[in-house]
């Protein structure tokens, strides 16, 4: 009767893990920010120094055995500095993208998915969202509610949730009108489910990519709304702190906001390389090349 | 062919009109006819083809009986209930009765899905599986049922060929156990030796679950092959509903007379000439007066570009001509 056919194809299945695994610059990326996270997380133990408490005889040095990143124009050592503010900074940028990713990427996902005047609702106050600079968005929130860090976190994810809608919304509008979508229709399955289980892991990719670069950005909104005395109040560090202060010294003193700044490279590097693993790891289709 | 007349579906003179805008100042509405007064009945256990050429609604027809274009107005019943009003409970189970197989099996299975899982999920939607062992459980018996490996349950679709694709598409729509499929132009994307097989598959599941289908094709030999009673589809309507052999050695239509000269034969023949039609397909969006036949129809006369033919019984079968053979 019917013939069983063979398959010509390998019969192991690969998990995402293995991919990961044998994907050499993703592995380097996560080092780079495990790495950098531990340093965060350990700050006290890699350093003598106190990043608030200043010392007038040790301004604006340059680094040395002492000061490994040389110091500011308070006298505080830039490395202990860094090490500190990479706790906020992450912590910050970090949270606020996974925030906005989730919220943004859901939006886009039901505008997408739902059209008509829903869809028209959602990317108008998308487009709304979008118009305002960040520095204004930032003092929207801040002047409701107040400065703090989980003001400063809803700030940053208010200014890139827009961003994340369209991205979810564009490969919905395709995906959707795929046939795979319509047997799930024809299979009675409910909105929820085909958006979650059917849509989603679609969309899922090109958000997750965009999420690691936008991380970087987060780190820079930070530091401007740090700046302008929105966000987190010096002396407390954070990166973006760090290179505005070392900005105003920048002739005499260039190692403060390049470090920093190699600092927020190096991590926003790292994220881009494990969003693009992950990206090849989420799509079967790149799977074992 | 059984001869039970049981009617399984019962499709009453359905409309679905499109609507397109063309221009942005003041935008000029196109209509566009898709589906136009169909009426047809489909007896449990039979193979209902729908054929016609490309742009006659003929898709359009197979989704929306499957709900998932719209009607504009007319009436389905189907196992007695109503399709276009029903309850939560009975949508539930029209929707497991009723299953569909697309023509194309490389963008009807979902890229990021294992087959397994994706066959497994609607077994737990419904919980005719009670927990993930037995879902799958069923589902390797559906795939030894149209012929797939075992291993082929935690592969990705990409892994597979056209025809295999088309088998586990198959698979998806037998797994809630259904008494009507729609295969709408479903080995069409095959290659011919595949299609073969395809075919035997779909004729084999016939035979062993009772099933009935609505199979939508433009290709005559294949109707010819698989089908007990065919309805021929011209400009979103119905031009003719007659048995297999009947519409192949006497059809009644002049469009349907052309659409089997034209359709190849196996054998040689230097001397074969070709009927071919006179005129363009006319736009659905600009449909002619009277029959929408005319203008190609050798047999058209004055009355016919005047008055549209209603669908008449006409001999076994029913014919929409007013000169009918």
């Amino acid at each position: 009767m019917i013939n069983t056919l063979a398959l010509n194809v390998k019969t192991a299945t690969v998990s995402t893990y293995q991919i990961l695994k044998s994907s050499k610059l993703t592995w380097i990326g996560t080092l780079i920010f495990v790495i950098v996270t531990l340093m965060a997380v350990f700050a006290p133990y890699l350093t003598p120094y106190d990043p608030i408490s200043q010392d007038p005889l040790a301004v604006l040095q340059e680094p040395s055995a002492l000061h490994w990143m040389g110091t500011d124009s308070y006298g505080r050592d830039v490395w202990t500095r860094m090490l500190y503010g990479a706790r906020i900074s992450l912590f910050i940028s970090v949270v606020a993208v996974v925030a906005a990713m989730i919220i943004g990427g859901a939006l886009g996902i039901v505008a997408g998915y739902y059209g008509g005047r829903v869809d028209m609702m959602i990317m108008r106050v998308m487009d709304i969202m979008l118009s305002f600079p960040t520095l204004i968005m930032g003092l929207i929130v801040v002047a409701m509610l107040g400065a703090s860090m989980t003001n400063l976190v809803i700030a940053i994810a208010l200014t890139v949730i827009p961003k994340f809608a369209r991205v979810a919304r564009a490969p919905t509008l395709s995906v959707k009108k795929r046939e795979y979508i319509e047997a799930c229709y024809a299979l009675g399955y409910s909105d929820i489910r085909i958006m979650v289980f059917h849509i989603l892991p679609n969309v899922f990719g090109e958000v997750l990519v965009i999420g690691s670069l936008w991380i970087a950005t987060a780190i820079r909104i930070e530091a401007s709304l740090s700046f302008i005395g929105l966000g987190i109040k010096p002396p407390t560090p954070t990166w973006g702190g760090i290179i505005r202060e070392g900005f105003n010294n920048f002739l005499d003193a260039p190692w403060i906001a390049t470090y920093a700044g190699l600092a927020v490279l190096v991590v926003v590097f790292s994220l881009n390389l494990i969003g693009d693993g992950v990206r090849d790891a989420v799509d079967p289709k790149l799977r074992g090349e | 062919m059984q001869t039970q007349d049981e009617i399984i579906l019962d499709v009453k003179k359905i409309n679905k009109t499109f609507h397109s805008k063309k221009g942005f100042i003041n935008p000029e509405v196109l209509k566009v006819r898709a589906v136009n007064d169909v009426s047809f009945q489909v007896k449990k256990g039979e193979v209902f083809g729908i054929v016609g050429e490309s742009g006659c609604g003929k898709s359009t027809i197979g989704k929306c009986i499957m709900d998932l274009i719209p009607i504009d107005d007319g009436e389905m019943t189907f196992k007695g209930k109503n399709l276009r009003n029903l309850s939560k409970e009975d949508r539930a189970q029209v929707k497991q009765d009723l299953q569909i197989i697309f023509q194309d099996p490389y963008s009807s299975l979902n890229p990021r899905k294992r087959i397994g899982p994706t066959l497994m999920e609607p077994l737990l939607v419904y919980k005719i599986a009670k927990d993930k062992e037995m879902a799958e459980e069923i589902v390797q018996d559906i795939f030894k049922e149209v012929g797939l490996p075992e291993q082929a349950f935690w592969k990705f679709p990409h892994e597979f060929s056209g025809g295999q694709r088309q088998r586990i598409a198959i698979a998806r729509s037998l797994i809630l156990n259904p008494d009507l499929i729609v295969a709408d132009e479903a080995v069409s994307a095959l290659d011919v030796s595949i299609q073969a097989q395809i075919l035997l598959l779909l004729k084999n599941l016939k035979q062993q679950r009772d099933l009935s289908y609505i199979f939508i094709s433009h290709d005559m030999g294949v109707i010819r092959y698989f089908c007990d009673r065919v309805a021929v589809a011209y400009l979103g309507q119905i031009v003719e509903i007659q048995s297999v052999p009947d519409i192949f050695e006497r059809p009644a239509h002049p469009y349907t007379k052309t659409l089997k000269e034209a359709s190849p034969v196996p054998s040689y023949d230097p001397d074969r000439t070709f009927n071919v039609l006179e005129g363009e397909l006319p736009s659905p969006s600009n449909l002619p007066s009277g029959c929408y036949f005319h203008g190609r129809c050798p047999k058209a006369t004055e009355h016919c570009t005047k008055v549209m033919p209603d669908l008449m019984p006409y001999k076994d079968g029913m014919v929409r001509c007013h000169h009918p053979e």
